[in-house]
């Protein structure tokens, strides 16, 4: 009933969803997690992404912390970060992020240094290209959802819903950017 | 909560009392531990959804404490907070899952059925945990099929019935069948799916027989009950393996 904002956007968001898991940017376990969210629990996956977020970018600046350091010797706490790295990526479907952290972890055991830090700098790409995706992702939702309280108004007719529905997918990107 | 692993008494007052009185006798309560934030977020949603009461710690040392069994702290009466299943990760800090495991199956509350997580499929791991009395082994990332099937075959008709399923040893499928309403899964390691296409189940396992055969024969004979999430979008050629060995784990 609202026409072909609503469709549109649900369209772009599976296309974008789509993508990510062609890319292998995410996998199963991130549809396991959608699974898991419902009426009681409604925004259970940013929830759980955000704390990822979090615990990310604290292992990442420890990584890069140690691995800046000229006489860095301590790869065993580098693995013990990669291990929770690998762990919370499995745990969110971040594939791609989990794989670099293993590779990264193989160079890790090797007391490699130099591997370690191209592994580090792949590391950092792959999660900034997930963190963008992943909030695009959350973008269209929260419009979506937008939309759908602006549709629940009876009283309004059809062509403006529309063009709310339309505003406030706009306001997002704007504010996005 | 204090992260230096003081565990205030009035802290542990107030919150019990809130958890006694909202903790329904036929409720199945689950203590789950795990040092990562995310996994006990995931886990703690994967229990409530399969309706149990959850209680999630961050450490092994904070699962004693729950249970009363730490030496430090006098217990405050945990009668009323019956744990009926712990589930716990392996890898941790401090107190690992396995230590934790014989902890508890060396104290009064062995009979409470442990289920140790981990994501590294390791069989020796696996084995010993086993072993050690752990009721079963799910490899991380757990998903809502695993939990599913962890709380029917353990809680699904009466409560006495898990020290009746409660298997300490692994057991060969054709001697756990005693109970002929149980589903199929009769290993204590069903989650592990080593077959990654449906025609190479238990004949094509290239490693050596001695450490996987009662799981290879186990798994063939429970494949049909491990459920599989909708496949990806785009699924390209292999399905995501859930149990990936390498020789050098053995």
């Amino acid at each position: 009933m609202l026409g072909l904002g609503v469709e549109r956007l649900r369209a772009d968001m599976n296309r974008l969803l789509a993508l990510l898991f062609h890319q292998g940017v995410l996998d199963e376990q991130y549809l396991q997690l959608q699974q898991l969210q419902d009426e009681s629990s409604p925004n259970f996956v940013s929830e759980v992404v955000n704390i990822y977020f979090q615990e990310s970018e604290k292992l990442l600046r420890n990584l890069r912390f140690l691995l800046m350091d000229r006489e860095f010797s301590d790869y065993k706490k580098m693995g013990v970060h990669l291990n929770q790295f690998i762990g919370s990526s499995s745990s969110i479907g971040a594939k791609r992020v989990r794989n670099v952290c293993v590779a990264f972890r193989v160079a890790s055991e090797q007391n490699n240094r130099l591997g370690c830090l191209r592994a580090l700098e792949l590391l950092e790409h792959e999660y900034c290209y997930l963190k963008n995706k992943l909030h695009e992702l959350f973008q269209f939702r929260a419009t979506d959802r937008a939309a759908k309280t602006a549709s629940s108004c009876s009283q309004v007719p059809s062509s403006a819903l529309k063009q709310s529905a339309l505003s406030a997918a706009k306001q997002k990107r704007k504010e996005m950017r | 909560m204090a992260r230096n692993g003081v565990f205030s008494r009035r802290w542990r007052a107030e919150e019990f009392d809130k958890l006694c009185s909202s903790l329904d006798s036929d409720e199945v309560h689950v203590l789950a531990v795990d040092d990562s934030l995310v996994d006990r977020k995931v886990i703690e949603r994967l229990l409530k959804i399969t309706s149990c009461k959850v209680t999630t710690v961050d450490s092994g040392r904070r699962a004693l404490q729950f249970l009363g069994l730490d030496e430090q702290e006098s217990s405050v009466g945990f009668d009323a907070l019956k744990v009926d299943m712990i589930i716990t990760d392996y890898c941790m800090p401090g107190m690992t899952g396995y230590e934790l495991l014989k902890k508890i199956k060396g104290s009064s509350f062995r009979e409470i059925p442990v289920v140790i997580m981990s994501s590294e499929n390791v069989l020796a791991r696996i084995d010993s945990c086993l072993e050690e009395g752990a009721e079963d082994f799910l490899l991380k990332p757990v998903k809502l099929s695993d939990v599913k099937r962890l709380k029917d075959y353990m809680f699904s008709e009466d409560r006495s019935r898990t020290e009746a399923k409660g298997m300490n040893k692994r057991k060969l499928p054709e001697t756990s069948s005693d109970d002929p309403s149980t589903p199929t899964t009769l290993s204590p390691s069903p989650s592990i799916d080593m077959s990654s296409t449906p025609s190479s189940e238990s004949s094509s396992s290239p490693f050596s027989p001695r450490t996987f055969s009662s799981s290879i024969s186990a798994d063939s004979s429970s494949n049909s009950t491990v459920s599989s999430m909708p496949s990806s979008p785009t699924s390209p050629g292999s399905p995501t393996r859930r149990l990936k060995i390498t020789s050098q784990d053995l």
